[in-house]
């Protein structure tokens, strides 16, 4: 789990289309094997079982060179946030459920097993790449059906325990860095439209996180009734007109209030620089006018990678993991202030 | 961060509310939210929505049907917001259909299906393939085919149209042998199109 500290995931990376607002792009298929009833309603045993199937067939199906297997049972608490932080792994997967996840060594793939659904699996890359992630998780689904049969009706399509994902089972989710909506307060309006458009929006963290850092994760309800294709053109079509927005309204902040945005930035950069203690919901909402610094070239000297990577590295888990032990909030605190300092610097440096 | 409405807990619950195009947030910690009526866990709210839709009607006056599969009740259905196993979304079809059509944008799967099942798949009012003679239907009006006296209803076709010989009917057949002696330029209209 270690090596996974130095790795920057790829959802952080920076790079890919429209990667000066789009954080990354993700998509998830939910799928359960044909005459087992759903994780939830399985006994200890079959789960068991069932777990060693997954992993067995999804071995054949070679889709990995060389996963990284682990048992949630056999993960500690602070491991199993650590892998939450990076997207890896769902908050409902559990050790009581006998949930473990397959990890490709890059990051991009995941798989979840007995989750809520037996498998959920995951293709996560940085940038508007809703295309390629759908490509590269279809050939994995058909590699799959060919060593696991999966429950699928013809006029439901593939059945979940959760009829919210009935259908293709299929979660496309794009996240985004939207400050110039969210200073110019055009957010509120654009959530709402969204809703009406059948896309939920969430923070960071999905479901229940709160939308610190500018930060939103935008996705389809809707499983049911249109394929795939239609319901990530859809998706990627609306993306690009949030786009637009946001880059209208950046140009409106530097034409109207450039002053006003680089009294906030500097700022943000000066407390970054120089706190002794820093809690993550004012690191993160500081490090997204940093970023909004970066991207708009106040910064060029600091690259977006280094910021998206400090996002992640000042979350609590993470922060822990570096530090090799469990750590009480305030210790947390200096720590991330100290990380932050030091990465800054470090780049400065390098120039 | 601590609770700002107890002073005493660590923030867990945020939640953020649009009303009238502004975005409120609230942080709050467990205890406070309970209090003030949040559904806590993610997927609360979504059990809570398909609770209350999937248990609006019992089909065969059972009170409280189950899937003859894994034994899940309406109840449960109601209480969790989850299904048992597959078989459920048959058992409890009539009760599901309203609750499918809330949350999603139709009834009927369009999407990938795996390849074993792709192969017996049709899309939906349409047959696996559409025949030559079923195509040929659609375009022609019906009409009682002169050749053999109106007893089998043949459909109508314009002496113009291409065919393939193997779909004769009598009065191509006819036509056939006419063209045998007609001379190269005849046989062109009837051989097989190019």
């Amino acid at each position: 789990m270690e090596r996974f500290l130095s790795n920057i995931a790829p959802w952080l990376s920076g790079d890919g289309p429209e990667a000066e607002i789009v954080f990354s792009s993700r998509i998830r298929l939910a799928r359960n094997i044909r005459s087992y009833n759903f994780s939830r309603r399985l006994s200890r045993r079959q789960r068991g079982e069932l777990f060693d199937r997954i992993v067995a067939g999804v071995r054949r199906a070679g889709i990995f060179s060389d996963p990284l297997v682990y048992k949630m049972e056999d993960l500690s608490e602070l491991d199993r946030r650590f892998l939450q932080e990076r997207r890896l792994i769902s908050r409902e997967l559990s050790p009581e459920g006998q949930g473990g996840v397959m990890i490709g060594g890059d990051e991009v793939v995941s798989l979840m097993i007995n989750e809520e659904d037996h498998l959920r699996v995951q293709v996560i890359r940085s940038g508007l790449s809703l295309e390629e992630c759908w490509d590269e998780i279809e050939r994995i689904d058909r590699r799959l059906e060919r060593e696991l049969p999966f429950e699928c009706a013809a006029d439901l399509g593939y059945l979940t325990a959760c009829p919210s994902n009935v259908g293709t089972g299929m979660r496309a989710s794009v996240m985004m860095h939207l400050p110039a909506l969210v200073l110019r307060r055009q957010i509120g309006k654009i959530i709402q439209a969204l809703g009406k458009l059948g896309l939920a929006v969430r923070g960071l963290y999905g479901e229940g996180s709160p939308a610190s850092g500018n930060i939103f994760q935008i996705s389809n309800q809707a499983t049911l009734g249109k394929s795939e294709r239609e319901i990530i053109g859809d998706l990627d079509r609306i993306i690009r007109k949030i786009i637009d927005h946001e880059r209208a309204g950046r140009r409106e902040l530097l034409d109207g209030q450039l002053l006003k945005l680089e009294d906030r930035i500097f700022r943000a950069q000066g407390i970054l620089g120089s706190a002794r203690l820093i809690s993550s919901e004012e690191a993160i909402s500081l490090l997204s006018l940093l970023r909004m610094g970066v991207d708009l070239g106040i910064f060029a000297e600091i690259p977006r990678r280094t910021v998206n990577q400090i996002f992640i590295q000042s979350q609590p888990a993470h922060l822990q993991k570096l530090a090799g032990s469990e750590l009480t909030p305030e210790k947390r605190d200096a720590l991330r202030a100290r990380l932050i300092r030091e990465r800054l610097v470090k780049t400065k440096k390098e120039d | 961060m601590i609770c700002p409405h107890c002073h005493k807990n660590e923030v867990t619950v945020h939640y953020t509310e649009i009303i009238d195009g502004k975005m409120v947030e609230y942080h709050l910690c467990e205890d406070c939210a309970r209090e003030k009526g949040f559904a806590l866990t993610p997927s609360d709210a979504m059990a809570e929505l398909i609770g209350s839709l999937a248990a609006e009607r019992h089909p065969e006056g059972d009170e409280n049907p189950a899937c003859p599969h894994c034994g899940l009740t309406l109840k449960d259905i109601r209480a969790g917001g989850r299904l048992g196993c597959g078989e459920c979304y048959r058992a409890f079809a009539a009760n599901l259909q309203p609750l499918l059509k809330a949350l999603h944008r139709g009834t009927r799967h369009t999407g990938r299906v795996p390849a074993s099942l792709g192969r017996l798949r049709r899309p939906p009012g349409r047959r696996a393939t559409t025949s030559r003679r079923r195509r040929q239907r659609k375009r022609t009006p019906r009409r009682r085919s002169p050749g053999c006296g109106g007893k089998y209803k043949q459909p109508w076709r314009p002496k113009t149209t291409k065919r393939r010989p193997n779909f004769a009917t009598v009065s191509s057949r006819f036509r056939a042998r006419k063209h045998k002696t007609g001379g190269p330029s005849a046989a062109g209209a009837v051989g097989a199109p190019g």
